[in-house]
């Protein structure tokens, strides 16, 4: 159900994320006279942070000056690399989420080339090189997520930052007790606690926006510390405990040592967490936010 | 940069002149003058008067702190002269 749930919420997702591009694209194409490279850089320029949204509309400004074609495109994709990959004036809460998200992109990277190594069996087919695939997808995901996060000094953009790393951590804290004493009442309180951070942010700011910003900075941290998290107990315990669905279906379909199978197993999960753990913590986020963002009526006086 | 700016201090520069001026790339143009900004060396408005059909453009010059420290960096102070006639003696 809850799948269903999460299948839906991604399907919505990238109808919305779909139809919102096409619009910005008609937009940019429109700002920029139908020149090509001025439509990318006006594509991009939102990504600059609030206090810096001037500049883009200076390098914007510039690029029907500039005659030539070759020359258009260099002066638009280095004003693009300023406005995606440039990180701008950052503070320490930016620092720290983006010390922890590079780290764990880092290990979850290291992570799997050990597994590939430690465990030969798990490039036995070819699907191994699909797996590195979709992981080197999902950690571009999560570095540009980072990037997108880590940038502005606006009170808002640093009290997101603040809730979203307070949200994360306790995410991961939750998930940890949970490992040692496994109760449903945890579960239920690591999955409610980016709802709760993330409505925290909006209430202290007032915005709803800021709640749905400390909501992305906890899914990132959630996913990556999750992730590596159940990475490395696998190779800690080498797949152990199986459970009995995976010893069934290595029994029915499995070659190689139940070992490997059960890593190999284990390994998937991980990649789907990695994908699934930071879409739900943003959902529950999101409503958190929602809830934070009602304004609080005062009481009536008599 | 500052040395560019400053050559002509009155004069409101554009962007895109600087970076042909200075031979550096618009990624690596921007930076500076946002720091430049940041740090009140760099005075920018818009431009008021624009050809028609297009969009007004930033403008750039050094503020009067910025003229400063430009005419500073451009003087070398007693203690590096200093520290140059040590160096001179040493080799």
């Amino acid at each position: 159900m809850i799948a269903i749930l999460l299948a839906a919420f991604v399907l919505l997702c990238a109808v919305v994320g779909v139809m919102k591009a096409g619009r910005a694209v008609r937009n940019a194409a429109r700002v920029a006279g139908g020149d090509v490279a001025t439509t990318l850089f006006a594509l991009v320029a939102p990504a600059l942070p609030r206090e810096r949204r001037e500049w883009g509309q200076a390098m914007l400004a510039e690029l029907p000056h500039i005659s030539g074609r070759r020359a258009r495109w260099g002066f638009a994709l280095g004003c693009a690399w300023v406005a995606l990959v440039r990180p701008g004036p950052q503070d320490s809460s930016a620092r720290i989420l983006h010390g922890f998200v590079v780290t764990g992109i880092a290990a979850s990277a290291g992570l799997a080339a050990y597994g590939l190594v430690r465990y030969p069996g798990l490039r036995a087919d070819g699907s191994w090189s699909v797996w590195v695939l979709a992981l080197t997808v999902v950690l571009l995901g999560y570095a540009a997520g980072s990037l997108a996060v880590s940038r502005g000094t606006t009170p808002q953009a640093v009290t997101s930052r603040r809730w979203g790393l307070a949200g994360g951590l306790a995410f991961f804290a939750l998930v940890l007790i949970h490992d040692i004493s496994p109760q449903a009442i945890v579960t239920a309180v690591a999955y409610v606690s980016p709802l709760a951070f993330s409505a925290l942010a909006a209430r202290s700011s007032g915005s709803r926006s800021t709640g749905i910003r400390a909501a992305l900075c906890t899914a990132l941290l959630a996913g990556l510390l999750f992730s590596v998290g159940l990475v490395t107990g696998t190779y800690l315990n080498n797949g152990d405990p199986y459970n009995p669905g995976t010893v069934l279906d290595y029994q029915r379909h499995g070659t190689g040592d139940l070992v490997t199978y059960a890593v190999a197993d284990n390994l998937g999960g991980a990649i789907f967490m990695l994908a699934i753990v930071p879409v739900a913590t943003t959902l529950a986020g999101c409503v958190g936010a929602m809830i934070g963002a009602v304004p609080v009526r005062s009481p009536r006086s008599p | 940069m500052l040395r560019a700016l400053a050559a002509r201090p009155s004069e409101w520069r554009h962007g895109y002149d600087l970076c042909l001026e200075l031979g550096i790339k618009s990624g690596s143009l921007y930076p500076i003058l946002m720091r430049l900004a940041d740090r009140r060396l760099l005075e920018a408005t818009w431009e008021t008067d624009h050809a028609p059909g297009r969009p007004p453009r930033h403008l750039y010059r050094l503020s009067p702190s910025g003229l400063s420290q430009a005419a500073e960096l451009a003087q070398p102070s007693e203690l590096s002269r200093q520290r140059l006639v040590e160096l001179r003696g040493v080799s």
